[in-house]
């Protein structure tokens, strides 16, 4: 059973990327201000005596580097700005998301991947490429995995690595698109979540007839015993 | 390790046998010479030894395998085994030619190590795993030992795969792709657990993913405690051991696992006591040390929630602690691990374990010790005497001419009392009513039975004789026949069961402490006496044996009356206590008595029939702590 998720355009096929090492070494080397804490970055709004990390200028500047003839618009800002002040303490959580995912994205061993280069055609759709992934990455992954954690353990960056791959429309170059989709259905958290909450369910149910077979074995015992 | 492509003959599970089947143990027969082939294959997997050991620490010692050559072994399930009781491994080198895995001798060697220094390492994580793995089992207890042995399988492999760097997954491809429903799934999981593509192992065709990614996430949750997540493993290899047949309808390779013998007999200590035996396994997909975070579902979405707020509590904490197994379940347990030898066995050895932490200090009687010798003057040996008695020493000194009863001396000699002292345990005369209103202990936990396992065990701790009596109707007698140090002799007694009428011994009772005029001279039971063995002394009245002093104890119920009714159900219009059979005995036993009643209500209707007896109920679980304080008490009230 294949489970889908909201990471990867169906009508587009996956592609080889850089490798899983690669991305997830890249992910690993995460700088610590990108890291900021759980609320740390709140709405987005500057806070007077506090250090501040602006996630929508550090997008803006990413976006910029990818795509040095790129025009960072106005609206451009105030979209990323709208993205990062969603209600519900989301908006901390995609500016979280978007940090790591831009550094990633930064990366040049991921940039000179060769399918890339029909991609990243010109400065708007390289800006439209990398604001979808890292759209997919803080509506996609964050929620289910905590942006804090993906450079933590060999399992999250591996998770994050595949993700933000998926996201960019590539698998990892080291193994097949058929491969890397088996791999991700194993690590994803989302996919593994609707997995359990299935066998979880079955496993109720054969409680449920298990208890009603005890109950019943149980009966026939009593009735040896009263026999004797 | 599996058999790999070969298939087994067990029975269906349709067929399931009604006692769970232990593998049986390969016979082995003299080596023969090894030809060149054989020669250098013992060499190479001999040189292995030590880097499999390594696989576990620089620090790990074990004896060298057994390597068995051609035509040494019939009867191996496969081409490795290990047997915790022997503490070794033993490989079959013919089947390792045929398998064709000589060149995989580390994995190999290094897997049935991990069965003695990780999973189970002992008989009793064994016995706990193989006690929850009947539990998530269900109805399918003959697989016990085999789901037992593969959830250790599954530990160790991932382990030495992804810590030690032993090249598991080149041994399993050497197997070649697996046959039949649980396999796969292993294989799957395998796949799974080391990143790598699907099909790897488990070849191609439908795979269950969900249920692998579940166990591969059991497998890390539980690594450093197999015990605890053997129960959910069997939960969800259960479906698929219930279909799990193949193509041709018979079982598959999954009746072919890395085997674990043992030898019938071998102690498990600890089983019967242990208290998580039977903590009601949790399926995986609901245990919150497996899902994690994932099982909250509904918050693990809140952007607020730090990466630690979908853990939950311990199941553990929360489920019931106390519960052990019961005789029965004991048994099959222990069935299961191929180290039953009978229920009975499994019984004693579950009273024994039970009875342990409530022994009591019977009370001895201090004697002094034989009397020592000192030899004195000359007396003078006068016709008549002994002749042997002459000092002919001391008469040849006294005169060379020798005149019987003149000049002839012999040694006067004295004795002075000793001043050591000997103790004299009580002996103990234990009857156990096995009539049909008592519980069998054999295949229930029976809190008077224990009691009664108390008492004995407690009376053999001190060093004291104990003849133990099983009784129920007419006729139907068992026991040591006399007094005994056999302690399994006893026990056995303790775990007899008839199931019939009540009518107690009284012409054993009063053969073994009353003189022959003062005996009733009723026949009854006691002339159609079927004993089970004749392991102790016959113990009469006027035996030798009757100078230590004795304690008569009666485990029964209601239907003790029959003891001071010679033997009827109720007591006569003229009873008169002091004078029944019973009454006489415990005097003439100098040790006091003791009744032990599984009676509900207060026991004063006893206490006024049975004179020169203690009476204590037992009747539940809770009563056993009491009536051993109690016992300790009043035995040495009685023999202080």
């Amino acid at each position: 059973m294949t489970v889908r998720d909201g990471l990867v355009d169906p009508a587009q096929p996956l592609r080889p990327g850089p490798t899983l090492a690669t991305v997830m070494q890249r992910i690993a080397q995460t700088p610590a201000d990108r890291l900021p804490a759980v609320g740390a970055l709140g709405d987005g709004s500057p806070r007077p005596g506090r250090a501040h990390v602006d996630a929508a200028a550090v997008v803006s500047d990413t976006l910029a580097d990818l795509a040095p003839g790129g025009v960072r618009t106005q609206q451009q800002i105030a979209w990323l700005r709208t993205f990062f002040s969603a209600p519900g303490g989301f908006g901390d959580q995609r500016a979280r998301a978007a940090l790591i995912t831009s550094w990633v994205l930064a990366d040049p061993a991921l940039r000179r991947t060769p399918v890339l280069a029909e991609v990243l055609t010109g400065p708007e759709a390289t800006t439209d490429w990398a604001l979808t992934a890292i759209s997919r990455l803080s509506t996609v992954l964050a929620p289910v995995l905590e942006p804090s954690t993906w450079p933590s353990t060999t399992a999250t960056r591996e998770e994050t690595a595949r993700a933000v791959l998926r996201a960019c429309g590539l698998h990892p170059g080291d193994e097949t698109a058929v491969d890397a989709e088996a791999r991700w259905q194993t690590v994803s958290t989302e996919i593994q979540s609707l997995v359990l909450a299935q066998l979880a369910e079955e496993a109720r149910r054969t409680e449920e007839l298990n208890r009603a077979l005890a109950a019943k074995r149980a009966r026939e015992a009593a009735a040896q015993v009263s026999h004797v | 390790m599996r058999g790999g492509r070969r298939r087994g003959t067990g029975t269906s599970a349709d067929q399931a046998p009604a006692v769970p089947a232990a593998l049986p143990l390969p016979v082995t027969r003299a080596p023969r010479p090894d030809d060149a082939r054989y020669a250098a294959l013992r060499a190479a997997w001999t040189d292995a030894w030590p880097e499999a050991l390594g696989a576990w620490g620089r620090f790990t010692r074990l004896r060298p395998p057994r390597l068995h050559g051609a035509g040494e072994v019939s009867g191996a399930t496969s081409f490795a085994w290990f047997s915790l009781g022997d503490v070794e491994v033993s490989i079959d080198l013919e089947q390792v030619l045929h398998e064709g895995i000589e060149d995989h001798a580390v994995a190999v060697l290094a897997h049935e190590i991990g069965h003695h220094v990780y999973s189970p390492a002992d008989m009793l994580t064994a016995g706990r795993m193989t006690a929850q793995v009947r539990l998530g089992l269900v109805d399918l207890d003959h697989r016990a030992g085999l789901v037992t042995n593969l959830w250790s399988d599954m530990l160790i492999n991932d382990r030495l795969q992804t810590r030690a760097g032993i090249d598991m997954v080149g041994l399993w491809r050497r197997l070649g792709p697996p046959q039949g429903e649980v396999m796969s799934l292993v294989l799957r999981t395998d796949e799974i657990l080391w990143s790598l593509p699907a099909g790897t192992l488990s070849g191609p065709g439908p795979r269950a993913d969900a249920e692998a990614q579940v166990l591969a996430r059991l497998v890390r949750t539980y690594a450093d405690d197999p015990a605890a997540g053997a129960g959910g493993f069997a939960m969800v290899l259960r479906p698929f051991l219930a279909r799990d047949t193949g193509s041709g309808g018979g079982q598959t390779v999954v009746d072919l696992p890395c085997a674990q013998h043992e030898h019938p007999g071998t102690p498990v200590p600890g089983l019967a006591t242990a208290s998580d035996a039977l903590r009601p396994p949790v399926h995986p997909a609901l245990d919150p040390r497996v899902v994690g975070a994932l099982a909250a579902t509904d918050d693990s979405t809140s952007p607020t929630s730090g990466p630690e707020s979908g853990l939950q509590r311990d199941p553990v904490a929360s489920q019931s602690a106390g519960s052990t197994l019961t005789p029965a379940d004991y048994a099959a347990v222990l069935q299961s691990l191929g180290v039953a030898t009978d229920v009975e066995s499994a019984a004693i050895a579950w009273y024994r374990e039970h009875a342990a932490r409530h022994l009591v200090p019977f009370p001895t009687t201090a004697t002094p010790a034989a009397p020592e010798t000192l030899l004195g003057g000359l007396d003078p040996w006068e016709t008549g005497d002994d002749l042997a008695d002459v000092d002919w020493t001391a008469t040849m000194l006294a005169s060379p001419v020798v005149v019987p009863g003149m000049t002839t001396v012999q040694r006067h000699l004295d004795s002075t009392t000793s001043t050591e002292t000997d103790d004299q345990p009580v002996d103990l005369d234990l009857y156990l009513d096995s009539s049909g209103s008592m519980p069998d202990p054999r295949h229930q936990p029976a809190p008077i039975a224990l009691a009664g396992a108390v008492l004995a065990l407690s009376a053999l701790r001190s060093g004291a004789r104990v003849q133990a009596t099983t009784w129920s109707g007419p006729g139907q007698i068992a026991g040591t026949d006399g007094f005994t140090r056999d302690a399994t002799a006893v026990m056995s007694a303790v775990v007899a069961y008839f199931g019939g009428s009540t009518s107690f011994p009284i012409p054993l009772l009063e053969q073994t402490h009353l003189d022959e005029a003062d005996r009733s001279g009723s026949t009854g039971s006691a002339a159609s006496t079927t004993t089970a063995g004749s392991t102790g002394s016959t113990a009469s009245a006027g035996s030798p044996a009757r100078r230590r002093r004795r304690h008569i104890a009666v485990i029964s119920d209601s239907g003790v009356v029959s003891m001071f009714a010679d033997g009827a159900w109720s007591l006569p219009e003229d009873f008169e206590p002091l004078t029944t059979s019973a009454a006489r005995a415990v005097r003439a036993a100098g040790g006091g008595g003791s009744l032990v009643l599984n009676v509900a209500g207060p026991p004063d209707r006893y206490v006024d029939m049975a004179p020169g007896y203690a009476v204590y109920t037992v009747s539940a679980w809770e009563d056993v702590v009491p009536f051993a304080r109690d016992l300790a008490r009043t035995l040495w009230g009685q023999n202080a």
